[in-house]
Parts: structure tokens; C-alpha cells; sequence
């Protein structure tokens, strides 16, 4: 129980001369919220495309609790409970949020492989979706094609899709992007709803979300970390003043 | 909690709606029996409709489900009509033997080349499957010892159906096995489409950057129906085979993999029924114009395909659901009667030029090989009597080529004028801008 949720090790990438992650070491523990916040370009997409396996790391190992899945294909991460969502969305626009949120479910439960029987035989995976698109006030419009749905609906449908895996850690990147001020606070207050078996980490720029959301920060700048800490200490570090608030007031 | 019930079942049933069968399906399997007694002497022509259907229908997992774009797909096509063929040439003539080792042998080969196509999308797959489509071509054209090269395999000798029906001339037997091969076909891939993994298929082609995101193995869903399509592109080759008794490079060409490939973007690609309406339109039309001037059926099949991809991008079955829509938007405008004029007058044009440039063809494979200037074969565009008339109706009476009808001109004359009307009457709104340029012009 002691091992962290997911912990990376001296993970480094680089693309030429670019280099985009150097000796990136965090561990998350087991049920925690994390915020992970920098200026544009410091490279935290990067990290959870890293972390992932949709990127492949030029060094270090990553760890989810007790196993290493460094040399894991992405899907087979999903599979170990490690999901994401995308900054921007990377939906399945044709199909309904019901069939989305189905198809995930049943990747998971290993009904996938069947080309025999109707989806409707397998009502508990029916089911299960409706309930996570239910849990996220999705109900309502689950039939409606994702394509038709408003943006704000599709921003909580790439949550919908990555709950459905049932992780034990979730990867948010920008949960909240193109979503208006006061909306997010809304889907922000899902995330929160979120079980504390899950472990979240998510990438958010507006501080007031992160510093009302996150139990610790980490704060990224050019590829590597500069601090990490709790919100009232990353409000009064100085040089996170300096690098990435710009001394905007804060805490 | 009664409610929250209700709602559960209401997002199944909102699943099982799509798996039912439409009335529609009903007329179209029983509309497929029509040509035992409308046409019987077009028999052998519906079995190759209902082959083709079969060959788009292998297409269409692939592409229209789970986006993987081939561009050589006669290779699984000839693989089974060679296989059957040549059992048949070694005294395993019988149906039922040679459809399973098409099937084999054509799901053996898919399984075998589904390693590279799960790994490449775009371009690099186009290329892939357009060369596999290449090499097995020659492979049959080269080893003519074994498929009889360019000359076809000699000494086809199928066996009854079922020890029962011979293959006979009329094409009756032909028909009636091919399209009960298409409709058990058909069922089980229909079925597969509604499954979970018909709904990882249509991921995939949705969005193939997600799938690995929320744990799908998508190279192996490719691996699993690139060989059903092999396979299911083998049987038509073998049914193709058996019911012509005849396999020739034809079965394995490039045209045949652009062909497959026009159907079912014509018809409609990820509609299951979408192969079948092209099939069906593509044969049909085909077997039209051979009669009519055969070199020219490209020429035609390129307006159709642009056509339908600037203006149905989904194919054919797609066009009912865009009219549908585009009606109901001008109805809620109240611009219904506008709607009906330009529909008809956008439709009317259309035909003209289509007659048009048909009456021009026709007017020149006609006259243009008479020993007279081109001033004095024009009149015979407007006139089916005059000098040029009688020089080539004695001439070409004898070759037997249907003479060219200035009708056509004429009603196409006639389309022209009346669509043009039509398109371009204007509103009384746009009346008033006229209007309001000539108060302009009076200013100074």
C-alpha cells in the first residue's frame, strides 16, 4: 500500500536538440490530487504523453504501484488502470456518447473480441456506460451523436470515456480547456466527485481551479520540475513567483 | 429507482432500435427475387451483381467499419477464384469443396499480410495494399503452368450444386447460389456490425488516437477483420469462378480492386447496403452502355463519381437522408414551393447536359467516320434527314450500329431551357435589388 500510484523516474526525451523532459521523477501517492502547472511549452502534455506510453521516454522508468510498465504499450497502460483525457478532444464524433462510452467498457471487460452477438446482449456494459454518462449529468443526451453534443458536454464525455476504463490513476490534461470560466468550475466539481480509490492528476492553467482542487502542485518549467509542494507553499515559493506567476498576487 | 431503471433499459433499447431490421431491408431481399421472373434472360448478369455485391460487402468491413482503405483488394478476390478454379481443373469440381478452400486460402493470405496493415493508416497503407494487389497479379500471370497466365485457366469443370443443380446456360442455378451465399454472407456480417467488435470496428474508424487511450488493441481488431474481409473476398472469387467457369487475370487486376472501390464509395461506404446499391447501379448501367458506346462508360463513371463525392460525400444511400433534411430546413422557412422549382430545375439541367453530351458522342461515333466535311454533318445534330443522313444510314445500315436519334438533341435542347427557367427565376425579394441599382444610377 505504501508504493505510489504512479511514480516516474529520471524520465528524459528529447526531440534533436529540443529537449522536452529531463530527469522527470515524481510519485503520486495513492488517492491524491495533483495539479501540474507551468507555462505553455514546459512540457507537461509531454510528460503524460510519456507517462502513457504514447511517447516513448529516451530514459527512466515508470512505475504504476508495484509494476513496471515503462516498455507497455499504451492500451495495455489503459488495461493496468493508467487512462488520460486530451487537451483537445479526441472523441469519436460518429458515435453516439453511448456507444463511446459502451465501446470503452467493453474493451475493458473483454467483450470486445465478440462478433457474434448483438451489443444489446450485453446489457451490463450497456448499463455501466449509461451510469458514468448518468454520474457526469450526461444522461439525458446519451443516444445523441457525439459530434452533436455541446462542447461542454464533450469535454465531460473525455472524462466519461477514460471512467469507463475504471482507472486507478487519472491523467486530466486541461480538463477544462475552451470551456467557459464559470462553467468549468462545474466539471471541475465532477473531478472532485471523482472516488478516492482514483488517483488524479491533471494539468490546469486557471490557479483559482488548481489552487481550490489540487491537494499538491507540481510546477513544471522547460522539461524539468522546479518545485513541488503544497498549494500554500508553491503560493509563497519565490521562484515559482518569478518563473511562471510572473509575481501575480496569489496566497 | 423505478425511474433510473426505465432510463437504463430506455439507452439499450435506444441500441437494440439499430440492430432491428427496417421494412426497408425486407423490399430489398425480396426485391432480389425479381429477376428470376422479370428477367430471366438476364440471369447471369444478377449473379454477377450479386458476386460483386459480395466482393463490395468484404470492402466495406474494412473500409466503410474500420477505415482501412485498400486499394488491392482483388488479390483476396482472385486468390479464391483461382483456388476454386483450379481444384475444379483437378477433378475437385464440386461447389461446396471449393468454396472453403477459396476461404481458406484467402483468410490464409489476409492473416498473413493483416501484420503489416495493422501497423500502417493513410497513404502508406494505400501503397501497401495497391502493391500486395500487384504482386499477386503477376504471381498468377507469371506462373501460367499452375493459373494458365494471360490465356485464363483452362479446363474449368465445376459440379453440380449440391450434387443436384447444374450450372446451366440461363444463369438460373448461377443466380440462385450466388445470392444465397450473399444473403448468409450478409446476415453474418450484419450480425458483426452490431457486435461489440463491429462498435471497436467503427472506433477505430472514428478515431484511431483514442482507441489505444481507452485500452483497445486496435492492430489486433485490424489483424481479426482484414482476414474475415479476406475471406469473405475469397468466397466471391469462388463463386464467380464456379458460376462463369472461367478465371482469368480479370479476377485479380487492378480494375477489379478500383472497381470494388468506386461501388462502394458510390453506394455508400459503412452502410452495409451501400456495396449492394452500387453493385447493382454499376453492373446494371455497365451492361446498358456495352450496347450503347462502351468506351465511353468511364467517361461516365468519372462524372457520376465526382458528382457524388462533392455532393453525397456518403454515396448514394446517403442522398434520401440529405434531401430529407435540406427539405425540412426549407420548410421551416416556409420556402417549400422554392425548394420543389429549384430541385426540379438543378435536376432538369443535369439531364440536359447528361443528354447533351450524349447526343454530341453518339452524333460523332455515328457520323464522324462519313466521308463529309464537318459543316455538312452538322445538320444531322437537329435533323435525322439530309445529305448526311442518307450518305451514312447507307453506309453504316449494314454494320448494324443503332443510328444516332436527333430526338435526344432535341429533348436535351428542351431540358436546358425549361431547368435554366427554373434556376433562375428570383424571389420578389431579390427583385428589388435591381431596383434599387437603377435609384443608384440615377444620382448622377
Amino acid at each position: 500500500m505504501t508504493a505510489p500510484a504512479l511514480a516516474t523516474q529520471g524520465l528524459d526525451k528529447s526531440f534533436g536538440s529540443l529537449v522536452v523532459a529531463s530527469d522527470i521523477s515524481i510519485a503520486i501517492p495513492q488517492g491524491a490530487r495533483y495539479a501540474l502547472i507551468g507555462p505553455n511549452g514546459a512540457g507537461k502534455t509531454t510528460l503524460i504523453n510519456l507517462m502513457t506510453g504514447m511517447l516513448r521516454p529516451d530514459g527512466g522508468r515508470i512505475r504504476l504501484g508495484e509494476t513496471d510498465i515503462t516498455s507497455l504499450a499504451p492500451d495495455q497502460r489503459v488495461k493496468r488502470g493508467l487512462a488520460r483525457t486530451f487537451q483537445i478532444n479526441t472523441l469519436f464524433p460518429h458515435l453516439s456518447a453511448l456507444e463511446a462510452v459502451t465501446l470503452a467498457v467493453c474493451e475493458r471487460q473483454g467483450y470486445a473480441g465478440n462478433f457474434w452477438r448483438g451489443l444489446p446482449a450485453f446489457s451490463d456494459a450497456v448499463d455501466e456506460a449509461h451510469a458514468i454518462l448518468k454520474s457526469l449529468s450526461l444522461g439525458p443526451d446519451a443516444t445523441r451523436l457525439t459530434r452533436e453534443l455541446a462542447y461542454g458536454q464533450q469535454r465531460l464525455l473525455e472524462i466519461a470515456l477514460a471512467l469507463a476504463t475504471r482507472p486507478k490513476v487519472l491523467l486530466l490534461d486541461e480538463p477544462a480547456a475552451g470551456v467557459p470560466r464559470e462553467e468549468s468550475g462545474e466539471l471541475f466539481a465532477a473531478i472532485a466527485g471523482l472516488s478516492q480509490d482514483i488517483t488524479v492528476l491533471f494539468i490546469e492553467h486557471d490557479m483559482d481551479i488548481v489552487f481550490r482542487f489540487a491537494s499538491r502542485i507540481i510546477v513544471m518549467v522547460a522539461g524539468s520540475i522546479l518545485v513541488e509542494g503544497t498549494p500554500q507553499e508553491i503560493a509563497a515559493d519565490q521562484r515559482v513567483r518569478e518563473v511562471y506567476l510572473g509575481g501575480a498576487k496569489h496566497g | 429507482m423505478a425511474a433510473t431503471a426505465t432510463a437504463v433499459s430506455d439507452a439499450g433499447m435506444a441500441l437494440e432500435a439499430q440492430t432491428r431490421w427496417h421494412p426497408a431491408e425486407f423490399v430489398f431481399w425480396a426485391a432480389t427475387l425479381l429477376p428470376f421472373v422479370l428477367f430471366p434472360n438476364h440471369l447471369q448478369l444478377a449473379s454477377q451483381v450479386a458476386i460483386t455485391a459480395l466482393f463490395a460487402l468484404s470492402l466495406d468491413l474494412i473500409l466503410g467499419y474500420a477505415g482501412i482503405v485498400s486499394l488491392g483488394h482483388a488479390a483476396f478476390f482472385g486468390l479464391g477464384a483461382y483456388t476454386a478454379g483450379i481444384l475444379s481443373v483437378h477433378r475437385w469440381g464440386d461447389p461446396f469443396v471449393g468454396l472453403v478452400a477459396a476461404m481458406a486460402v484467402a483468410g490464409l493470405f489476409g492473416y498473413a499480410t493483416s501484420f503489416i496493415v495493422a501497423r500502417f493508416r493513410h497513404l502508406t497503407l494505400i501503397m501497401i495494399t495497391l502493391g500486395l494487389g500487384f504482386l499477386l497479379h503477376e504471381v498468377a500471370n507469371q506462373a501460367s503452368w499452375l493459373t494458365g497466365g494471360s490465356d485464363g485457366l483452362q479446363g474449368v469443370q465445376i459440379g453440380p450444386l449440391a450434387g443436384l443443380f447444374r450450372f446451366d446456360l440461363y444463369g438460373y442455378t448461377a443466380y440462385t447460389y450466388s445470392l444465397i451465399v450473399l444473403f448468409l454472407v450478409f446476415l453474418a456480417v450484419r450480425r458483426l456490425i452490431h457486435s461489440p467488435f463491429g462498435l471497436s470496428l467503427r472506433g477505430i474508424r472514428e478515431n484511431p488516437v483514442r482507441m489505444p487511450a481507452i485500452g483497445a488493441p486496435s492492430a489486433s481488431h485490424i489483424r481479426k477483420v482484414y482476414t474475415i474481409s479476406a475471406v469473405i473476398a475469397g468466397i466471391a472469387g469462388a463463386v464467380l469462378a464456379q458460376t462463369t467457369s472461367t478465371v482469368s487475370l480479370g479476377a485479380i487486376n487492378f480494375e477489379r480492386s478500383a472497381d470494388v472501390l468506386i461501388i462502394l464509395v458510390l453506394g455508400g461506404a459503412g452502410r452495409l447496403y451501400g456495396g449492394l446499391i452500387g453493385a447493382i447501379i454499376f453492373l446494371v448501367a455497365r451492361d446498358q452502355f456495352s450496347g450503347l458506346a462502351p468506351q465511353f462508360w468511364y467517361f461516365w463513371m468519372g462524372h457520376l463519381l465526382v458528382l457524388v463525392v462533392l455532393f453525397v460525400p456518403g454515396g448514394l444511400l446517403d442522398a434520401p437522408g440529405r434531401i430529407r433534411n435540406a427539405w425540412r430546413r426549407r420548410r421551416a422557412e416556409g420556402r417549400q414551393a422554392e425548394f420543389v422549382r429549384r430541385a426540379a430545375g438543378v435536376s432538369l439541367l443535369a439531364s440536359s447536359y447528361a443528354l447533351l453530351v450524349i447526343s454530341l458522342l453518339w452524333w460523332w461515333s455515328f457520323f464522324g467516320k462519313a466521308p463529309l466535311a464537318l459543316g455538312q454533318l452538322l445538320p444531322c445534330l437537329l435533323h435525322s434527314t439530309g445529305p448526311c443522313a442518307d450518305t451514312a444510314l447507307a453506309a453504316y445500315a449494314i454494320v448494324g450500329q443503332r443510328p444516332y436519334p436527333p430526338s435526344i438533341m432535341w429533348i436535351g435542347l428542351g431540358c436546358l431551357a425549361v431547368g435554366w427557367l427554373l434556376v433562375a427565376i428570383r424571389r420578389p425579394r431579390a427583385k428589388a435589388l435591381p431596383g434599387t441599382s437603377t435609384g443608384g444610377s440615377t444620382v448622377p
